[in-house]
């Protein structure tokens, strides 16, 4: 047993001795859950882009879209700069007012408000929204129209207008919002961002670690190892609890980091703690398959990029499996990822405890047991192979 | 120059025999932009379709506002806007919103138009699910505009009324025809053209700038190994000027680079369907992307003495650069992110093959002129540093 913690232990010292990993293991995790939470914890109320050609009718319209709580103004000071931010996409649509509309009004011609939208996305539907302040904004002047066209008397028309206008009924609306939310309020703005990340990053700081395993053969270490009068049973528990150490520090670090500094809620500690432990398990047999399957660790750490992140995305770390197609969930199903993210959205968001997540923990033992058998197997061909 | 040439055709011939050139430059970033492309799908920023909204409604009015807004309803439906559910009752619209079944539904209340229509103020229920806030706020906003053609033909007739145009006899006639006058102000639609790369295009345009780094990063790696076996003071033995091994290494790293982003960019368009548009301006593009990655790793790369050191720098580098440019986390689109994302050859990469795409070669020239720029400043840096630190 000694032998399996003294192999262990070098492991683990090689690991936080590698200058890279203060960079890949300590700093990055962290970045990207800040800018995760920077990106989604802001409001995600579309922009609507402003360009005033001025007047009276004009800032009529303004103020009834700055009225309009769901949407967030910006101002530009030609059409063509806000026509530009609509096509790159830095806006959802923009609204142009030409100069002069009052006086166009008043003349009795027709006037137009130019809405600027791209033909994807969000922009046409905040038409309905322009529409109806521009709509508003006009009342006064229909009204005058109509009774023109009835044979009034313009200037009279129009103080009649606007005396009655105070006295006349609304039909308003009222909203109402209803259901229970996939992502409550209640959630923290870095909540999801961490609970995902350290899902990813275990898993991707286990397999980039799977470079010092085959290092440790090319070097000899393993052969020589074999050597001595130590069972390979002993030499691949050892390598096996190196690597499932670094994955569950990985893990641990990134938990307490954003504890101190996000004051992210993991939910139930007992729950989190037994996840952590399942997926560092996991983690750890994959570094130890990629050890065994991989010739050299260049070659590794590029598979490795690929399977660490490409699985994440596929197990919802990257966006929330909720938001995935039937068919995508089905996919996701076969990565760890997924019931490690299922099982910290069970302990974050539902309250559960550690009886709820047996199951979640259940499969990523099972994924661990399994890929680790695999990799014992084929460690033991390539250690005894000459 | 001559010996530049042999150099780099020694270096290309050496990289071609290894497995993980083609790992890092082709299969890697496309099996990730494949997946990333299942995984978001069109959900990144606003690149997509339109999308339609499904509302329920349930009118118990009974009435002719209740009749006159099912026709503005239906009308905006038939435009492919809306996908309406009729319901009963107000209790099953509002169920059909609470569990989600329809993301927003209208409720037309039972005495509508006979408030409307004797001078009251009256409401229009619009109940809307918690996560479709999109939804909600586009059946509000209709309402909301219907209430105000409402109250429009009413203030109408009201103000023909007080400027004795009308008598209160012809009021109730005059109501529909106010109710269906011309708007005084159109909103006319500018339909703009995107300047935003299709999904597929934009993932393997992220993935495969920042998978250029790492082939970048072998031009100084490549050199801090000679030093190490010690074929590089044979290299400075000969009569070959120092500038002449780096232009060598950085050359072959050059040509892999390019060679990487034309297949990729081949390949994603057979495979995924990725749009790029004009071939002329990718291939600008590319050629500034190439060369400003290849310069800004030879200025990173020059201050490490191992290879290690010089793989773990580049690493550290590529990926900030690759998290700030929106390789891995979509960056949004305005605020100081966007800003600062602006300082990576990523950014300017996607930028300007966006702009590529809705305005052609002309306005994709700004974003190449940026990644030149780049190109110069980093390698001129770079060019004296790991030209001076070619020693043993």
């Amino acid at each position: 047993m000694s032998k399996v913690l003294a192999i262990a232990r070098v492991n683990l010292l090689r690991f936080l001795r590698d200058r890279s990993t203060v960079f890949f293991v300590f700093v990055l995790p962290i970045g990207i859950v800040m800018l995760i939470g920077a990106q989604f914890g802001g409001d995600f109320s579309p922009q609507l882009g402003l360009a005033n050609g001025g007047g009276t009718v004009a800032d009529d319209i303004v103020a009834r879209l700055e009225a309009e709580g769901s949407i967030k103004l910006v101002q530009y000071e030609s059409e063509e700069d806000l026509l530009i931010a609509v096509e790159r996409g830095q806006l959802s649509a923009g609204v142009s007012i030409p100069a002069g509309m009052d006086e166009q009004l008043a003349a009795g011609s027709p006037a137009s408000v130019g809405f600027i939208s791209r033909p994807d996305g969000v922009g046409p539907q905040l038409q309905v929204v322009v529409s109806e302040a521009v709509a508003g904004a006009a009342e006064q002047i229909m009204a005058t129209r109509f009774a023109v066209g009835k044979g009034a008397d313009p200037t009279a028309a129009a103080a009649a207008a606007a005396s009655v206008a105070p006295t006349i009924p609304n039909l308003d609306v009222e909203t109402i919002v209803a259901g229970e939310s996939l992502f409550p309020a209640s959630l923290g703005r870095f909540d999801i961002g961490a609970s995902s990340q350290l899902v990813l990053f275990m898993f991707l700081t286990g397999l980039t670690g799977s470079a010092a395993v085959i290092q440790s053969r090319q070097l000899g270490m393993t052969t020589r190892m074999a050597g001595t009068p130590t069972s390979i049973r002993t030499i691949l528990a050892g390598e096996a609890l190196g690597r499932f150490v670094i994955v569950l520090v990985q893990g641990l670090y990134i938990m307490l980091a954003t504890i101190l500094i996000f004051q992210v809620n993991w939910g139930n500690p007992l729950g989190a703690a037994a996840t952590l432990i399942a997926f560092s398990a996991v983690g750890a047999s994959a570094a130890m398959l990629f050890g065994a399957v991989f010739r050299n660790d260049q070659q590794a750490g590029g598979v490795a990029i690929v399977a660490g992140i490409g699985l994440a995305a596929l197990g919802g770390s990257m966006l929330p499996v909720e938001l995935f197609s039937d068919s995508l969930v089905r996919i996701a199903r076969f990565t760890p990822h997924y019931w490690a993210n299922e099982a910290f959205a069970e302990l974050v968001r539902r309250d559960a405890n550690v009886a709820d997540i047996l199951p979640q923990l259940g499969v990523m033992l099972g994924f661990a047991v399994i890929i680790m058998a695999i990799a014992a197997w084929r460690m033991r061909q390539v250690i005894t192979r000459a | 120059m001559r010996h530049a040439w042999t150099i780099a055709k020694n270096d290309l011939s050496l990289r071609a025999r290894d497995r993980s050139i083609y790992i890092i430059g082709l299969v890697a970033p496309l099996a990730l932009a494949f997946i990333f492309n299942a995984v978001f799908g069109g959900g990144i920023s606003d690149v997509g379709e339109t999308i339609t909204f499904e509302v329920g409604i349930a009118n118990v009015d009974q009435g002719p506002i209740g009749a006159a807004f099912e026709d503005v309803i239906d009308s905006i439906a038939s435009d492919g806007l809306l996908e309406v559910t009729t319901f009963d009752s107000a209790q099953a619209a509002r169920s059909a919103a609470d569990d989600g079944t329809v993301g927003a539904a209208f409720i037309l209340p039972e005495g509508l138009s006979d408030a409307v229509l004797g001078g009251a103020d009256a409401t229009i229920e619009v109940v809307g699910n918690v996560d479709a806030p999109t939804t909600t706020q586009v059946a509000s906003s209709i309402s909301e505009q219907f209430g105000i053609g409402v109250r429009t033909a009413n203030l109408s007739v009201a103000t023909a009324m007080a400027s004795g145009a009308l008598s209160p006899e012809e009021a109730f006639a005059a109501a529909g025809e106010a109710g269906t006058a011309d708007p005084a102000i159109e909103v006319g639609s500018v339909e703009a053209a995107s300047r935003q790369l299709d999904s597929a295009a934009y993932f393997v345009a992220g993935l495969s700038i920042f998978f250029l780094f790492f082939i970048a990063g072998m031009s100084i790696t490549s050199m801090l190994e000679e030093r190490r076996e010690g074929t590089l003071s044979r290299l400075l033995a000969a009569p070959i000027k120092r500038q002449s091994i780096v232009a060598g290494k950085s050359l072959a790293s050059i040509l892999i680079g390019l060679a990487s982003m034309t297949v990729l960019v081949i390949v994603s368009s057979l495979i995924m369907g990725a749009d790029w548009g004009p071939p002329v301006g990718v291939a600008m593009l590319i050629v500034g992307a190439v060369l400003a990655v290849t310069a800004l790793m030879i200025a990173v790369g020059s201050f490490a003495k191992t290879p290690e050191q010089a793989g773990n720098l580049q690493s550290i580098v590529a990926v900030t650069l690759g998290m700030l440019g929106g390789t891995f986390v979509p960056i949004a689109q305005e605020g100081f992110l966007a800003k600062l994302s602006l300082i990576t050859p990523n950014a300017w990469f996607i930028r300007g093959l966006g702009d590529l795409t809705g305005g052609g070669i002309s306005a994709a020239l700004p974003a190449v002129f940026v990644l030149l720029a780049i190109a110069l400043v980093a390698g001129s840096i770079g060019l004296i540093i790991a030209g001076r630190s070619l020693r043993l």
